[in-house]
């Protein structure tokens, strides 16, 4: 396996993340160690992915050594720096007499180099690990860190393309009248949609979605929390939705969370959830362009309908309009026929489907 | 070492694409060529992304009006072969006397080139690297050196457009979610998401990924909406155009078509679509959820029954006779209703109640 093709498949992984673990044996392979993992954020199960060879010890880990692994505490690798091994944190001491350490000799993989591929909004890590070997040396950490820049451009290349496709996404549920606010693994907010400025029901403080009224808090970590847990979607009944009352006096928000699922599948994707706010106040009025190429409405016809569908009265419409009540009740009347329906309420009703 | 910089460039550009120029040229030169050029989808409406190097020949080909490219016929690399340079499909004295050749490329300077195809299909994918008249035709032994590249570059672009697929793929579910049918639409103006779980066959039906109305008159505004959706510098500052209605065999209520460009989307050059259509069936009344409603308002279990009756488009008498109760009694609660939800009369209550509807999933 040359380096070449260890580039490429992390790449590859990086855009098809259920090839990680093979990716990341080739990658071990290739640069003399027994094992990779690459951690996205905080270690948890769900945010650590290892080559093949390693799958045991990384399950044991969780079971048993994620709590006293010093290296957690001492161990911060970032950007600017390149691979890091052991004996950067650890004196020689410390690495025989540590019981974590020790335990890592159990498993065959007591020595490790680790190197930060990105750093926001969450680090992500790859440590390559390996046991009989030995510790990794100057001249290999100095090989290693060849690598790096194409590591690195790699692991930026894609979370760049989530960021795209995230705003896009933003973009569309803006055109159909909704603002978002995309959520992390936590449930802290990582962008929100151009137009949306949060402060009246919803704000947001340090990335924290906070409600204005402490009532409204409890509803909307629960919608945030379910969305951005990560169970299957599919088991799920149709997700509750967070009044936010506003203490401008203005209609509520309702705030809604759904899973992206592909995007948390990634784990490049900076967001794993969407936060889908209307705003009650805003009235969707579906306007008389549409009205008119839908139902094929004359101009005025679609005037009327527009004003109607904004909760006007036929009497003030027919002033909005500069017409007599009695024309614009025979205006209405062709408008019913021509869309099919029977009365106001109903015509309201089905040109607020049409904004 | 050089190789691996031009691998580097074009995976870094093939998720970034306002990097293309600069990254094709810098694959360019370490590839031993004067400039490059990739090209999308070149059987219908191709896209062209070009280095630095080589924009103004461009600019020049298309405003002076060149003699025909000779090699838009014959040359058709595929995946199954690598690099490909002119010799392949011209000899010698054939390039002696072409005028596009001759009349066009030698005089800007430009005159050899080795092309190899990247991804097959309708979303084809070519790379063409470019060498000036002086530099001489690409040599088999460079042509070799060449094919090594173009695993990783392959390799760089499937995983792109893969990429772009998850990503798409979820964007369509969040509208699902809202209640929204979403189909996307390629380059091509096809449908990207055959699998869609659409009810289609009354209005519109999908043949081979191209959209047909039910009815022949609705299939001019259709294809013009799909054209403009799937235009290739369709400006994302422009108002969208306007929402089409397709009318129904079955005299339901008709199905109205909005077209949403996705910007990111069609900038990449990779993704699979560039554009969503989304879906509304005027048939199918969306109501809001009891549980919102009482939230939003405080409403007791019978006043959001009223406000949901009057939501589908009742009147006060028709929603008493449903609910059994007095026309009295109904208007009375009217009030308290109108009260709770801070609106004044039965439009605007009704226009707020359809704003709720519309952020429920489908049931």
């Amino acid at each position: 396996m040359t380096r070449d093709t260890a580039i490429d498949r992390f790449f590859d992984a990086a855009l098809h993340p259920e090839d990680w673990p093979s990716a990341l044996e080739a990658i071990a392979g290739s640069l003399d160690a027994d094992g990779a993992t690459l951690i996205f954020g905080p270690a948890t199960r769900d945010t650590l992915v290892e080559s093949i060879g390693i799958r045991d010890y990384v399950a044991d880990y969780f079971a048993n050594g994620l709590n006293f692994d010093p290296r957690e505490q001492r161990v911060r690798a970032g950007v600017g720096e390149g691979f890091l091994a052991d004996a950067r944190h650890f004196t020689e001491d410390e690495i025989r007499r540590d019981p974590f350490y020790r335990y890592l000799r159990k498993h065959r993989l007591g020595w490790h180099a680790v190197a930060c591929l990105a750093d926001r909004p969450a680090p992500i890590v790859l440590s390559l690990k390996r046991g009989d070997r030995g510790p990794f040396e100057r001249s290999e950490v100095e090989k290693l860190d060849e690598m790096l820049p194409h590591l690195r451009a790699a692991t930026n290349a894609a979370r760049l393309t989530w960021s795209m496709a995230l705003d896009d996404q933003m973009a569309t549920l803006a055109r159909v009248g909704h603002h978002a606010v995309l959520l992390d693994r936590q449930g802290r907010a990582t962008a929100t949609s151009p137009g949306f400025v949060p402060g009246d029901g919803l704000q947001v403080r340090g990335r924290h979605l906070v409600a204005s009224y402490a009532n409204d808090q409890a509803m909307l970590d629960r919608v945030v929390g379910i969305a951005t847990a990560g169970e299957r979607p599919s088991d799920l009944p149709a997700p509750p939705a967070a009044i936010l009352h506003r203490p401008s006096g203005r209609h509520a928000l309702i705030a809604r969370a759904m899973p992206l699922d592909r995007a948390r599948q990634s784990l490049m994707a900076p967001s794993v959830a969407i936060l889908v706010v209307t705003d009650l106040d805003r009235a969707s009025r579906p306007d008389a362009a549409a009205i008119r190429g839908v139902f094929g409405l004359t101009p005025k016809e679609a005037e009327l309908a527009a004003a109607l569908s904004a909760g006007k009265t036929v009497e003030e419409a027919a002033e909005i309009l500069n017409i007599s009540t009695a024309h614009a009740r025979q205006r209405l009347k062709i408008v019913l026929s021509k869309t099919r329906t029977h009365r106001q309420s109903e015509l309201i009703a089905l040109l607020a489907r049409l904004a | 070492m050089a190789y691996e910089n031009a691998i580097d460039r074009f995976f870094s550009a093939a998720l970034n694409p306002d990097d293309w120029p600069s990254a094709l040229d810098d694959i360019a030169s370490a590839l031993g060529a004067d400039g490059a050029t990739l090209v999308f989808g070149a059987s219908t409406r191709p896209t062209v992304a070009e280095s630095l190097s080589i924009q103004p020949i461009v600019a020049e080909y298309f405003a002076r009006g060149a003699p025909i490219d000779p090699r838009e016929g014959r040359v058709r690399p595929t995946t199954a072969e690598g690099f490909q340079n002119d010799f392949r499909h011209f000899s010698a004295d054939e390039i002696a006397h072409s005028p596009f050749y001759q009349e066009f490329l030698r005089p800007v300077g430009f005159g050899w080139h080795a092309a190899a195809c990247l991804a097959d299909g309708s979303d084809e994918v070519v790379l063409s690297l470019k060498r000036r008249a002086r530099t001489g035709p690409f040599e088999q032994h460079e042509i070799e050196a060449l094919d090594r590249t173009l695993p990783h570059l392959r390799w760089a672009t499937a995983a792109a457009r893969h990429a772009w697929g998850l990503a798409l793929h979820d964007q369509v579910a969040t509208l699902e979610r809202l209640g929204h049918r979403g189909l996307l639409i390629d380059r091509h103006g096809r449908v990207a998401n055959v699998g869609a779980d659409l009810a289609l066959g009354d209005g519109l039906t999908v043949k081979a990924g191209v959209l047909c109305a039910s009815f022949p008159a609705d299939q001019k505004s259709l294809d013009l909406l799909v054209a403009v959706a799937s235009a290739p510098d369709a400006p994302s500052q422009l108002p969208p155009p306007p929402a089409i209605a397709l009318h129904r065999p079955s005299g339901k209520r008709p199905l109205v078509l909005r077209a949403m460009p996705l910007d990111g989307a069609r900038r990449s050059l990779l993704a699979p679509a560039v554009a969503i259509l989304l879906v509304t069936d005027l048939e199918a009344m969306r109501q809001p959820a009891q549980e919102t409603l009482r939230a939003a308002f405080g409403l007791t279990p019978k006043e959001a029954e009223l406000a949901l009756r009057l939501a589908a488009g009742d009147t006060v008498e028709q929603a008493a006779e449903a609910l059994s109760i007095t026309v009295a009694h109904a208007r009375q609660r009217l009030k308290i209703l109108f009260d709770k939800s801070d609106t004044h009369r039965q439009s605007e209550l009704i226009a707020l109640l359809q704003r709720i509807a519309e952020a429920e999933p489908p049931r």
